[in-house]
C-alpha cells in the first residue's frame, strides 16, 4: 500500500474561472480540472458514477461542480480495475469529519465484494482534501488493496488541520 | 415456490465431475465428454433462471446467475488445458482470462458461491506458473452517455450498481457516444485480453506467448520517424462486460 501527498490547485479559485459550482460536501473530481480550458471539458473517471452513488446511499452529503443539467464526459481508462478521484471540501471537515470515515468504509466495504476472488488486485483513489483555515487543496494518492483504504481517514484529517 | 433443490443437487454432481477433470493430465475425450454434459447444464441452468425470474425469485434467479458462471468459468478453464495440450497457448490464455472472470462473476453473483475464492486464486497460480509474463494494453475512452443495462436510464440517474446482480442479471454500464483517447502499456489491467500479442523482430514477427518467429512483419502505421518497436495486440475486447456467454 502506498499513499503519497502533493500539492493541488486551489479548488475554488478554479471552480470560479470555470463557472463551476463549489461543492461543500464531497464531489466526484473532473480528471482534468486542472487543464480543461472550459467546463464543457471536464471529465470525470467511469467509477466516478458508480461512487457518487454509493455516497449518496450512504446519506453523505454528494454535490456536482457542473451546474444543474450540465454532464460531464467520462473516461473509461482500462489501465486499473478500479480508479477514482474525490473532493472532500472544508465545510465539510470542519461540520462533520466522521463523514470522512464512514465514506471510506462504504468504499472499502464495496471494492472489498466486487474484487473478492481478485487475488493481488489493487486500487487507486486519488483524493483531493480542501484545507480548513486556508482552503489550500492537497492530493492524496492512495494505491493498496480495497481493506487498506479505510487506514487514509487519519491522514486525510491530519492534512485538513494543517 | 420451489427451493430449487432437485436442481441445485444436478447442478452440484455435473459440476463436481468436470472439476475433477480440470487438470493438464486428464484425458482429453474425458475433458470433452465434461464439456458436453456442461453445454446440456447450461440449457438447464438458463431454464431454471428463467423460471425464478418468472417466480420473482431473485434469490434464485442470482444464484442460477452464479450457476451460469461457474459453468462458463469450467467450460473455461477445460478448453484452456485442451487448447495447451493442442499447442494453442493464445487461446488456452483467453481461456484462463475467461476463466477467472467468471469465477469473479459467481462469487459476485451469490453469497453461495463464495467458496469459489480458492478456485480463484488456482488460476490467479495457474497464470504465474504455466504462461509467462504478458505486456498489457490499456485503451483509454472519452464516453458520453452510460446507459444502466438494468433499467435503460442513463447510469448516473439510476439507483443500479455496476457489478451488482439484479434478478438473474448483472448491472453493466452500456457505453455510448464513445471517443477514443489514447492507449497504454500498463502493469495492471483491467482486463487481460488486451496484450501484446506479436512484435516485429529478426527474421519475422515473434508471438510473446510461444516465443516462435513467424513469417511476415506488422506494418509500421505510425506515419512517424520514430525508433520504436512495431507491435501487434489486442486493445478492446468484449469479455469484460461481466455477462455470461459474453465473447470477444
Amino acid at each position: 500500500m502506498t499513499v503519497n501527498v502533493a500539492d493541488y490547485i486551489r479548488i475554488a479559485d478554479r471552480a470560479a474561472d470555470l463557472g463551476c459550482d463549489m461543492p461543500t460536501g464531497f464531489a466526484i473530481m473532473p480528471e482534468n480540472f486542472e487543464t480543461a480550458a472550459t467546463r464543457r471539458e471536464l471529465v470525470v473517471r467511469g467509477e466516478g458514477s458508480t461512487l457518487r452513488k454509493l455516497l449518496r446511499d450512504g446519506q453523505l452529503p454528494v454535490q456536482d461542480f457542473l451546474p444543474s443539467g450540465e454532464r460531464p464526459g467520462f473516461i473509461h481508462n482500462k489501465s486499473h480495475d478500479w480508479a477514482a478521484f474525490i473532493f472532500i471540501s472544508a465545510a465539510l471537515l470542519s461540520t462533520d469529519p466522521s463523514a470522512v470515515t464512514v465514506a471510506l468504509g462504504i468504499i472499502s466495504n464495496y471494492l472489498a465484494d466486487m474484487f473478492k476472488g481478485t487475488p493481488d488486485k489493487k486500487i487507486k483513489l486519488d483524493i483531493v482534501v480542501e484545507r480548513k483555515g486556508d482552503r489550500v487543496s492537497k492530493k492524496l494518492t492512495y494505491e493498496g488493496d480495497a481493506v487498506g483504504l479505510a487506514s487514509i481517514a487519519d491522514t486525510i484529517l491530519r492534512i485538513a488541520d494543517e | 415456490m420451489s427451493d430449487y433443490s432437485k436442481e441445485i443437487e444436478l447442478f452440484n454432481a455435473t459440476v463436481e465431475k468436470a472439476g475433477e477433470l480440470s487438470y493438464i493430465v486428464r484425458d482429453n475425450e474425458l475433458q470433452r465428454s465434461a464439456l458436453a454434459e456442461l453445454s446440456a447444464l447450461a440449457a438447464k441452468v438458463e431454464a431454471w433462471k428463467r423460471q425464478a425470474i418468472s417466480d420473482q425469485n431473485e434469490r434464485y434467479a442470482n444464484v442460477f446467475l452464479g450457476g451460469q458462471c461457474v459453468i462458463e468459468a469450467l467450460e473455461a478453464e477445460l478448453n484452456m488445458w485442451l487448447q495447451l495440450k493442442d499447442g494453442r497457448p493464445d487461446e488456452a490464455w483467453e481461456n484462463l482470462v475467461n476463466a477467472q472472470r467468471a469465477t469473479r462473476n459467481a462469487i459476485r453473483a451469490s453469497r453461495g458461491f463464495s467458496h469459489l475464492e480458492a478456485r480463484a486464486t488456482r488460476l490467479f497460480n495457474i497464470e504465474r506458473v504455466v504462461f509467462p509474463a504478458q505486456v498489457f494494453l490499456s485503451a483509454g475512452l472519452i464516453v458520453r452517455s452510460q446507459q444502466c443495462s438494468i433499467c435503460g436510464a442513463e447510469y448516473d440517474d439510476c439507483p443500479h450498481i455496476v457489478g451488482k446482480p439484479y434478478m438473474g442479471e448483472f448491472c453493466r454500464c452500456i457505453l455510448k457516444d464513445i471517443e477514443a483517447n489514447h492507449i497504454a502499456i500498463v502493469t495492471e489491467p483491467a482486463n487481460k485480453q488486451c496484450r501484446v500479442v506479436y512484435f516485429n523482430d529478426e527474421g519475422g514477427k515473434r508471438n510473446r506467448m510461444t516465443w516462435r518467429v513467424e513469417p511476415g512483419s506488422i506494418p509500421d502505421t505510425s506515419g512517424t520517424e520514430r525508433k520504436g518497436r512495431v507491435v501487434e495486440g489486442i486493445i478492446l475486447s468484449t469479455t469484460d462486460v461481466g455477462a455470461p456467454g459474453s465473447k470477444r
